[in-house]
């Protein structure tokens, strides 16, 4: 069927109805990415400054900093860190939210929509 | 083109317009959340959005603001101007910005306030304390320095926006109120960019404003001082309010059963004993983070009549692990 065909066999109503669907499709493509967040992203950041930038769904082991970052089966988590108090490795897996190494500076954040607050909290102090 | 057809047509596009609209408006407020490594400490900045965008771009200004007050205020940066307060000490006054100048002028008046139960210049007898190599000082090291600690030889002069330490030897560390003053000066800047909700946490000096998403107020664990870093021992529902704890499990060691920390009293230069922790809940940062610390120093009798002069709600953990909570506090606190 070539497009002069079909502009022949369709009514005014359905070029209309197209034209319309277009415009919801179109901005739908442009407003949805910019008032929903993002999901899957992992950023990884040493001495604040952005070093990766990988998905969840990317299995690999990173060494950063004296630590060992782990991605595996859509989450992520430090699995050796040469810090004292190594509250980074006991931490475990997480799919949302941030581990953090105060000592080798180092932040991991995992960009998706937040879970419920850890301990039912916002914050801690 | 049949009007019918036009009008159908029309309505069709007005409704495919609407629901657009409706989307964009009603985007249903998310929260965005961001943590940084500055100030020594894990900074993690919250806030309530309609758009990731202008949250992203409304965290990375206050994390640019937060990164320029560090250069000025870092006691360990040798290019800050707390560090050039410090050089001149004893020989002449440092001409600094006026955030340096305002938080210099608010750190005197908690000192003042506190009979010199949070201390400024606590510095020198900070330092003989190695909580890194768990080693504490000589009693004659420590009664040395204590001329040394005497925040009333800190001159500030408004006209020229100068700050000067009298006595050579002398140190200014802005640490016990600077986390505070951020946490301050970040919740305006957030809510100046149309943040309506949010969360400025320096490590444990928090301040909050508006609500979650749902309408309920923030929550803010305080943690169990003898458990790990995850455990609780109570939580504060708060809106539009600051919070900070001092405990002794944040820098310490323990030596022949006695556990010396980073809470030092100024008069002796020994570590205070009567608390485990101290939470103070007020409207603004610089008060809590300044007065968590001397509440805790004071000692338990001072602390309590302190806390009922100034009105303040406290959360207090003893020495022997039994708590106290001011009746003004009560309403907004949670045992766990």
């Amino acid at each position: 069927m070539t497009i002069a065909e079909i502009i022949r066999v369709t009514t005014l109503f359905d070029r209309i109805l197209l034209v319309v669907l277009l415009v919801i499709t179109g901005a739908s493509i442009v407003l949805v990415p910019l008032y929903l967040p993002r999901g899957g992203q992992i950023m990884i950041e040493a001495n604040n400054k952005l070093l990766y930038k990988l998905q969840l769904s990317d299995d690999k082991t990173i060494e950063i900093n004296g630590l060992t970052v782990e991605i595996k089966a859509g989450k992520v988590r430090v699995a050796d860190s040469d810090c004292p108090g190594k509250v980074c490795v006991k931490q475990g897996w997480i799919d949302s939210g941030a581990i953090i190494c105060l000592p080798n500076r180092v932040v991991i954040t995992v960009d998706g929509t937040p879970t419920a607050p850890k301990g039912g909290v916002d914050a801690t102090t | 083109m049949k009007p019918k057809l036009l009008t159908a047509s029309a309505v069709l596009f007005v409704i495919a317009l609407i629901i657009i609209l409706m989307f964009v408006l009603n985007a249903s407020p998310h929260i965005y959340k961001k943590s940084e490594i500055l100030m020594d400490t894990v900074i993690t900045l919250t806030v309530v959005s309609n758009s990731e965008r202008r949250a992203d771009e409304a965290i990375e200004s206050a994390f640019n603001n937060l990164r320029r007050l560090e250069r000025l205020l870092s006691f360990f940066d040798a290019g800050s101007e707390v560090s050039a307060i410090n050089k001149n000490a004893g020989i002449g006054a440092v001409k600094v910005s006026p955030d340096t100048f305002e938080l210099t002028t608010i750190a005197l008046e908690k000192a003042e306030l506190s009979c010199g139960a949070f201390n400024p210049v606590i510095g020198p007898a900070m330092v003989l304390w190695d909580f890194k190599n768990n080693k504490r000082p000589a009693d004659s090291e420590l009664k040395n320095v204590l001329p040394l600690l005497d925040y009333t030889r800190i001159v500030l002069n408004g006209s020229d926006s100068s700050v000067m330490l009298m006595d050579k030897g002398m140190v200014l560390d802005l640490g016990g109120i600077a986390k505070g003053y951020a946490a301050d000066r970040t919740v305006e800047l957030l809510k100046r960019a149309g943040m309506k909700a949010g969360i400025a946490a320096m490590a444990g000096d928090i301040r909050v404003w508006g609500t979650r998403p749902d309408g309920s107020p923030w929550r803010v664990g305080i943690r169990a001082p003898r458990g790990t870093s995850d455990d609780l021992i109570g939580v504060l529902s708060l809106e539009d309010l600051a919070v900070s704890t001092s405990g002794d499990y944040e820098r310490f060691f323990i030596e022949g059963g006695i556990r010396y920390h980073h809470l030092i009293e100024p008069t002796t230069g020994y570590p205070a004993g009567d608390f485990q922790s101290v939470t103070i809940v007020n409207p603004e940062g610089v008060v809590t983070d300044s007065l968590s610390t001397a509440v805790f120093v004071m000692g338990r009798e001072k602390a309590l009549r302190f806390i009922k002069k100034n009105k303040l709600m406290a959360y207090l953990i003893y020495a022997d692990g039994t708590t106290y909570t001011t009746e003004n506090l009560r309403a907004l606190f949670d045992n766990r």
